[in-house]
């Protein structure tokens, strides 16, 4: 064979080879022909944009995708104040030692492919996110089982929070045929209004109206999830009118899509708080008093105003004004940096001719360490660095993956950590709580560092074994007042939610833990 | 090197490009204080460009992120350089062995895109410059060693070299005279068009958020994070690019200046430029 | 035939070894990367409210706490069965993944070429056929700039005056072939800059050399000189500068797949090792590397192929 044939032939191959696959790929991209926006209004779906794709099918890993799409339902849902709202299950009652739940189900609900919701269905679901999830893991529920329409729920010791972790999308419940007997996810299978109809490896999700659901059932007959993790993308996916309802839109685009006539912008705040956790261990962070000076010296409305777009984000407290437990009774956390600067004066730190604080030789220096998968972390830290580098502290930041802050915890290297928590994760902030600021054993390494209080620790006890709601309210007021009093972390500001909602869409309801589905309720506006 | 009116006009071009800078080092304030009250403003007689998203003088900030940009890159490409060069000579002094090692090494690494092992060797580091660093000079020197071994051992055979050899002249002196005259216009062009090619690299990377720590700026990362405010402000995104592609293009015509009418097998690297395989 | 069985030999060879010997600097790098790969995939599969008991259990199912290179012997023997191991996030096969990204890297990738040949060919004959016209120094200065902008700022601007000022083409997406063209646009400038110049330089070269004069005296004119004797010599050192090209498209590719949220290779590269997704890495070096050396041995062998045809010193 001549040189050149072969060469011929090869490139030959090469074309096949890449052609064959390919023309799979043209094929499906063909089917949708013209752009979306200019599909007529009845057989286009309703597009719901987000940063986040799902990464497989499986409810404990990608569940969210599926609830806030109202795919996938939960036992209870969120009654968008905090509180919780029977769902799948209509109420329940506790045994006498506070470790038996029977769950009373609802009648009549139908799974996408036809069976019928049990508790035996409800248990196997939910046996099966208690071994392989991370919900339950650390809490001290033990075991699922069902009959009928009752689901029981068996724990350890009396476990006050179960509904509002049976909230989370983890518990979702689906139907046993959507996972083989080694209990990998073969499909989505749910209760929901919507029915999965295609899964395109997690970023462009469809869904069809499901005909049989026991509520309300859906007016637009199709639905799309598209992830676009890139914020700029997503804003302007709004702005062309692709994407029906954007979430997580940054402020800054928010504060330009506001004035967009074609938009309805809603801002909420989530229960999601930025904030700066300290290692109480440096010298530096020993006492309250100095904590405290930090505090005073951060300019949290300046920062809120100018790069959060809004004042009222400024944390005067570690829970945001929508979470529930958010004490109104303590005095917010200001900015006075003459006070500030009094007290650090006092606990010996004096500025050297360079006006650097020191003391006994030493000099207040310290590194912030955060991450950049939430933009607006290493940015805040920026202005933190710089502010303080005024008042004479040394800051550097550092930038990595987040999983560097409980690896940096746990060798001991980490001095603080500017991070984003959320306390909203399951409707009671216990959850979060305990394992950020709980015995120490329970840490998880996001909370605070080699700070502990016996008096905190007996109220989370106290907290667990009461389940009448007053005594609640009481407890959740006396531990965040110790964290205010005492300031292992400083919260700087609180999370904003802004969804851009296209006009031709209308019924919106927003849920600031975004545990409720985006499309619930919404009809086109014609 | 030989001098034509591109090549003149590409070091017109730098030279302007680095007085820029050198003015603007002089004339604005501290790439880091910030004014958070006085952000995204329009230039003013205190800040001669204007602001940047947290208030910092943003002519500042262009003038710092040049100077970083330039001279990281220029670090990446000496040591590229001076490694790939050294690795050619271990190549033909040591042997066969080493020289064929050293071959397969040279192909494991060009296999691989500067882009994403800086993207993997960056987590080696957490994201941090020396990662970068450390991917782009380890992307970097084949092309170099390849160059340098292929001009080497052209030039070992040749007579004069030969001679000297036999009269007993020292590896040094034979190094000084003969090789470095006739690797250094080769490398230097390779070298001014990798230069444009890694601040190219360098500011892809940064806007994919690997490279310098904050606070300090570096032109690729500082239109990442401009492109929130491009709408309101443009002049955020649009300096900094391009301040970064006037330089690119300056070293490119610098590096391939005159040659744009012939192709010359410089233009691809692979090639042994003296024909002999 | 003694050229071709060699070249398939040699490529065979540094196929296997360059394959392994990336996917193995993968695996060093992220094994030994900073931080706990059991704390990165439980916060990639659960989010940051991961339970540190669930990170435990992570680090206990998916075998984490063996030693390194116990597992990289594991993998190895899986790899030779044909398994890729699932990802550890979200537990699709690592295959399927890579596949279908690879795919779409490759669409956008390929229709990036064609359009970028459409542009610079057409162009370049021309500006080889009349250097020094306005046409021509008009399109050197102009590919010279794009060559310097970096991809993203392309892109960038293109966003700006394509999708938002004249609202022509959509954003991002992946949804109908319309949203393939922003991307391909994008990285089709910066590679049709680069092809007008060879091409404008390839066909003046052969334009100039002693067989086209000896063509032209023998008397053919038109097409029928043009066409064997310049556009056939000329093709040569285009054909290698593609070659060339596409090895190093992936490197603008990743910056274009992140700002146009095109799923393929280089996004799945990106959020696998942010994501501390071992074998995902792993699996996806190996492709990496088994498209780079055929890519490139092919491009190298047309250079040699041509650089002896034009030592023999005939077209």
């Amino acid at each position: 064979m001549k040189k050149k044939t072969f060469l011929w032939y090869v490139l030959l191959f090469m074309i096949c080879l890449f052609s064959a696959p390919l023309t799979g790929e043209i094929a499906t991209a063909c089917r949708f022909c013209s752009p979306l926006a200019a599909e007529a209004a009845p057989a286009r779906p309703l597009v719901v944009v987000s940063a986040w794709e799902a990464s497989g099918m499986d409810p404990t890993v990608s569940g969210f995708v599926f609830t806030r799409m109202g795919c996938l339902e939960t036992l209870f849902t969120s009654d968008r104040k905090g509180g919780v709202e029977p769902r799948l299950a209509t109420d329940w009652e506790i045994s006498e030692d506070g470790c038996t739940w029977i769950f009373h189900l609802r009648e009549g609900v139908l799974f996408h492919d036809g069976t019928t919701l049990t508790g035996e269905a409800a248990a196997a679901s939910l046996n099966r996110t208690l071994s392989r999830g991370s919900l339950f893991k650390g809490t001290p529920v033990r075991d699922f089982s069902g009959e009928g329409l009752k689901l029981v729920a068996t724990t350890e010791t009396p476990f006050s929070a179960l509904p509002a972790y049976l909230l989370h999308y983890s518990a979702a419940i689906s139907a046993p045929t959507a996972f083989d007997d080694k209990g990998e996810a073969l499909d989505v299978v749910g209760t929901g209004f919507y029915r999965m109809v295609s899964f395109q490896e997690g970023r462009i999700l469809d869904f069809e109206a499901f005909k049989e659901y026991w509520g309300e059932k859906a007016s637009i007959e199709k639905a799309r999830y598209f992830a676009v993790p890139n914020p700029e993308t997503r804003a302007l996916l709004a702005e062309s009118g692709e994407g029906d309802i954007v979430v997580d839109i940054s402020s800054e685009n928010a504060a330009r899509l506001r004035q967009n006539p074609d938009i309805s912008l809603f801002s909420q705040s989530l229960p999601r708080v930025r904030l700066l956790a300290l290692n109480t261990e440096l010298p530096f962070f020993s006492t309250p008093k100095v904590r405290h000076a930090l505090s005073l010296l951060i300019d949290r409305k300046a920062i809120a105003t100018a790069l959060l777009k809004n004042p009222d984000a400024a944390a005067g407290q570690l829970f945001p004004s929508v979470a529930s437990w958010h004490n109104e009774d303590l005095k917010p956390l200001e900015f006075n940096p003459s006070r500030g600067r009094a007290m650090l004066r006092e606990e010996g730190w004096l500025p050297d001719d360079k006006g650097i604080l020191m003391k006994e030789g030493k000099p207040l220096a310290f590194e912030i360490l955060t991450y950049a998968s939430r933009p607006d972390l290493p940015l805040i830290a920026e202005v933190l660095q710089q502010s303080l580098r005024e008042e004479g502290i040394l800051v550097t930041v550092r930038v990595e993956k987040s999983g560097m802050i409980p690896e940096c915890q746990k060798d001991g290297s980490l001095e603080t950590a500017f991070m984003a928590r959320n306390f909203g994760f399951v409707a009671d902030p216990i959850g979060t709580v305990i394992t950020d600021f709980g015995p120490e054993k329970g840490r998880g390494g996001w909370g605070a560092m080699h700070w502990s209080s016996s008096s905190f620790d007996s109220a989370v006890g106290r907290y667990l074994t009461t389940f009448d709601p007053q005594g609640q309210r009481e407890l959740q007021k006396e531990m965040t007042a110790l964290l205010q009093k005492e300031l292992p972390i400083i919260p700087v500001a609180w999370y904003d939610n802004h969804v851009a909602v296209s006009k031709k869409v209308r019924g919106i309801q927003l849920d600031p833990s975004e545990m409720r589905p985006y499309p619930e309720g919404v009809t086109w506006a014609e | 090197m030989p001098m034509n009116s591109e090549r003149r006009g590409a070091l017109l071009l730098l030279a302007s490009l680095g007085a820029f800078l050198v003015l603007l080092f002089w004339i604005s304030g501290d790439p880091f204080t910030q004014n958070l009250m006085e952000r995204l403003k329009e230039s003013s007689r205190e800040h001669l460009l204007g602001t940047d998203h947290l208030g910092r003088d943003f002519g500042a900030r262009l003038a710092r992120g040049g100077r970083n940009s330039i001279f990281l890159s220029a670090l990446c490409v000496f040591a590229s350089g001076m490694i790939g060069t050294g690795l050619a000579l271990l190549a033909l002094g040591k042997g066969k062995k080493t020289e064929t090692f050293l071959l397969f090494l040279t192909d494991t690494v060009m296999a691989f895109p500067g882009i994403v092992l800086a993207l993997v060797l960056g987590s080696l580091t957490g994201g941090g410059i020396s990662g970068v660093i450390i991917a782009l000079v380890f992307t970097g020197w084949p092309q170099y060693f390849r160059m340098a071994r292929s001009l080497l051992k052209k030039l070992w055979e040749t007579p004069f070299v030969e001679a000297g050899r036999l009269a007993g002249f020292p590896l040094p002196v034979l190094f000084w005279k003969y090789v470095i005259p006739e690797l250094l216009p080769t490398l230097g062009t390779m070298a001014s068009l990798g230069w444009g090619k890694t601040i190219l690299e360098i500011s892809s990377l940064g806007f994919l958020g690997i490279g310098l720590a904050p606070p300090e700026p570096e032109l690729g990362a500082m239109i990442s994070q401009g492109l929130t405010y491009m709408r309101s402000t443009p002049r955020l995104v649009l300096m900094p690019g391009i301040l970064i592609s006037l330089f690119v293009l300056a070293l490119l015509l610098l590096g391939r200046g005159g040659t744009h009418t012939k192709v010359s097998k410089e233009m691809f690297s692979h090639e042994d430029p003296s024909c002999n395989k | 035939m003694g050229g071709i069985k060699r070249f398939c030999h040699t490529y065979l060879f540094r196929m296997l070894m360059v394959a392994l010997g990336v996917s193995t600097l993968c695996f060093l790098a992220v094994e030994y990367a900073p931080g706990d790969r059991a704390v990165d995939v439980a916060l990639a599969r659960y989010g940051e409210d991961v339970s540190p008991q669930a990170v435990e259990y992570i680090r206990m199912s998916e075998g984490l706490q063996n030693h390194p290179f116990y597992r990289y012997r594991l993998w190895l023997g899986s790899l030779v069965r044909g398994d890729w191991g699932r990802s550890l996030v979200g537990g699709e096969k690592v295959t399927l993944l890579l596949t279908t990204a690879f795919r779409r890297t490759a669409l956008l990738a390929l229709f990036a070429l064609g359009l970028s040949l459409v542009l610079a060919l057409p162009l370049g004959i021309y500006n080889g056929c009349h250097p020094g016209s306005l046409v021509d120094l008009c399109s050197a200065g102009l590919s010279g700039i794009l060559c310097s902008f970096p991809p993203f700022v392309t892109g960038i601007v293109l966003i700006l005056l394509l999708s938002i000022r004249w609202r022509m083409l959509p954003v991002a997406g992946f949804s109908s072939p319309i949203h393939m063209l922003l991307p391909g646009i994008t990285l089709a400038l910066g590679l049709a800059a680069g092809s007008c110049r060879v091409t404008a330089a390839a066909v003046l070269q052969a334009r100039q050399s002693p067989h086209y004069a000896f063509a032209r005296h023998k008397g053919l004119a038109g097409r029928s000189l043009f066409l064997p004797h310049g556009l056939r010599n000329a093709a040569p050192p285009v054909i290698t500068y593609l070659g060339l090209q596409t090895a190093g498209l992936l490197d603008g590719v990743v910056v274009i797949e992140t700002l146009f949220a095109w799923p393929g290779l280089g996004n799945l590269l990106l959020d696998a090792v942010r994501g501390g997704d071992i074998l995902l890495v792993q699996g996806a070096g190996l492709l990496l590397g088994w498209i780079y050396v055929t890519v490139n041995s092919l491009a190298e062998y047309f250079a040699d192929h041509f650089a002896s045809q034009e030592k023999r010193g005939c077209p």
